[in-house]
Formats: structure tokens, C-alpha cells, sequence
């Protein structure tokens, strides 16, 4: 699984650097694991958070 | 052997009120390290056959026991590093596990990627690791300035993972040896960081105007409601009237 952005800065996932089970954001060192959320789950979830 | 759990004194002092150095030397070969001086050690005697110190374990016991030391913050370690690489670091375990069996805290300070002894630690235990400022894109690769060092982003990872662990993380912006990395680094204030102690270069001519680096650094700290600490010898340079 890839990440498809950094979480904190939203550069894209391609960029990241993969280490074990984590991806490290080379601009702002932000730390996302492989299970974390997707830029389109992240979207769902906050549509969804929208709509309630 | 001198009972290993001492009181630093100088600049060390800084960092914790006791601290236990483990190893005969360390594997990294920074250059800027001042322990073999320290050791009166050459830097080759300093980073070769690196190995706990012989009996070091039986002798933080000994220690412990004797003068019943407890509830204090012991830094690991000054004059060389917890976990030098491609050495056995269970002189270390076995020294945290002792020192927390004790009621003590342990706060680390590395320059290796692969802590493994997170399990032991809890909320009053601090990891750290050095940042001293480094060029862009190199983030994966393994610094000239410290060549056997783990690269940074691994050391970041730790710092990561231990947070997650409910583990109080920190980083020492000492040496710097690159300003604006540094105050790059301050400037994203990382959530799996809780503390940054910042210093200078020390020992090693550098071009760095340190007064406007630390008057940046501060600002940068304060602005953004970070704990942070100035070291004495930054302090002292960013208290100096500019050279005429």
C-alpha cells in the first residue's frame, strides 16, 4: 500500500520515503504508517463528518 | 572501576543531574566529538573494539544499591553513545533495566536509528537523538559528519515510534553544524517531539553567527509554544554585544 499524500503537508505520496512500515515526508518530516488513511478515505471521512 | 553513576560537570551538567557512559567508545566517527580528548583516547583507539565497560553492569548494581539511588533522571550517556552500532548494546538493557527496577528514570541520548529497548521505558523516560542541521535530500543517507551514525530519518522514526509509545521524546540541536536546517527543523515543530535543547558548535571553528541563530531559534521556540532550553554557550553568545 502506498500512501497517496502526507498527512500534515499533503505533498504527494510518491515523494515519501519508505522506511519498514512507515512513509517519512521529506519536506516536514511528518511520519505516516501504512495504515494510515488515504487522501480519498480522508475525504470520505470528512464528507461524511459534513453531511451529520 | 569509579562508581559509574557520577554527577557531569561543565556543559554535561546541562543534561541531567547524573548520567552513566556504558561503552568503551563509539562507532560512529563523528567528527566533532569531543569524548576521545575527554578520554584522553585517540579518535582510532576511541572507535575501535567498541564494548561495555568491563564489569559496568555488576557495578551500576553495586552502586544502585549501595547509596540507594532512586527516583532521579539518569542521562545514557555523554562520552559515548547507548547504542554505537554493530556492537551487543545488552549492557545497555541490562543497565535501564536496573536503573528503572530502582525507581530511576532514564533519559537517552543516540544517534542510532534502532532503539530496542522501548519496551522498558514508560511516560517518565526520555529518548533522544541529535540533530545538528543537515543538507537537503539527504534525509535516507548516511552523513559525512557522522559516518557510521544512523541516517536521520531513522533516528526520526525512533523519536516517532516512541511518542506513540506514550515515551517523552526529545532532540539536541547540539552540534549545529548547519544554522539553517536547524531552525528549519524548529520552524515545522514536530508532534512526536516534546522538548529541544539547543546549543552550538564547541570545540570547532564554525562561520555560524550564533547570536542571530539563537535569537532566531529562540523566537522561532517561543512563537510556536515549544519546550525548548537554550544551552549556557549559546546563551552567552546570544548575549554578547556584536563584535565591533
Amino acid at each position: 500500500m502506498k500512501i497517496e499524500s502526507c498527512p500534515k503537508c499533503g505533498r504527494c505520496g510518491i515523494d515519501m520515503v519508505h522506511k519498514a512500515d512507515c512513509y517519512v515526508c521529506p519536506k516536514c518530516y511528518a511520519v505516516a504508517t501504512e495504515n494510515y488513511p488515504t487522501e480519498s478515505g480522508e475525504r470520505r471521512r470528512m464528507k461524511k463528518e459534513a453531511g451529520k | 572501576m569509579k562508581p559509574p553513576i557520577y554527577e557531569p560537570s561543565g556543559k554535561a551538567k546541562e543534561y541531567g543531574d547524573l548520567a552513566i557512559n556504558i561503552y568503551t567508545g563509539c562507532t560512529h566517527g563523528c567528527y566533532y566529538c569531543f569524548a576521545p580528548n575527554v578520554l584522553h583516547k585517540t579518535k582510532e583507539a576511541f572507535s575501535i573494539n567498541v564494548m561495555p565497560r568491563i564489569g559496568i553492569v555488576d557495578e551500576v548494581k553495586k552502586q544502585l544499591e549501595k547509596e540507594r539511588i532512586t527516583g532521579k533522571l539518569i542521562h545514557l550517556c555523554f562520552t559515548c553513545d547507548p547504542y554505537p552500532a554493530d556492537t551487543d548494546t545488552s549492557a545497555t538493557r541490562e543497565i535501564i533495566k536496573l536503573l528503572k527496577e530502582y525507581g530511576n528514570h532514564v533519559q537517552i541520548l543516540t544517534k542510532s536509528g534502532c532503539v530496542r529497548d522501548l519496551d522498558l521505558l514508560d511516560e517518565n523516560d526520555w529518548v533522544g537523538i541529535t540533530y545538528a542541521g543537515y543538507p537537503l535530500g539527504t534525509l535516507a543517507e548516511h552523513q559525512e559528519s557522522e559516518p557510521n551514525a544512523a541516517p536521520y530519518i531513522d533516528r526520526l522514526l525512533l523519536l516517532s515510534r516512541a511518542h506513540k509509545l506514550g515515551i517523552k521524546t526529545w532532540i539536541s540541536c547540539e552540534p549545529v553544524l548547519e544554522a539553517g536546517d536547524v531552525l528549519d527543523l524548529l520552524l515545522l515543530n514536530l508532534d512526536y517531539i516534546d522538548r529541544y535543547k539547543i546549543g552550538k558548535l564547541n570545540y570547532h571553528p564554525s562561520s555560524i553567527d550564533w547570536k542571530a541563530f539563537g535569537q532566531r531559534a529562540e523566537s522561532i521556540c517561543r512563537s510556536k509554544k515549544m519546550d525548548y532550553y537554550i544551552k549556557d554557550s549559546l546563551r552567552e553568545a546570544m548575549n554578547k554585544e556584536a563584535d565591533a
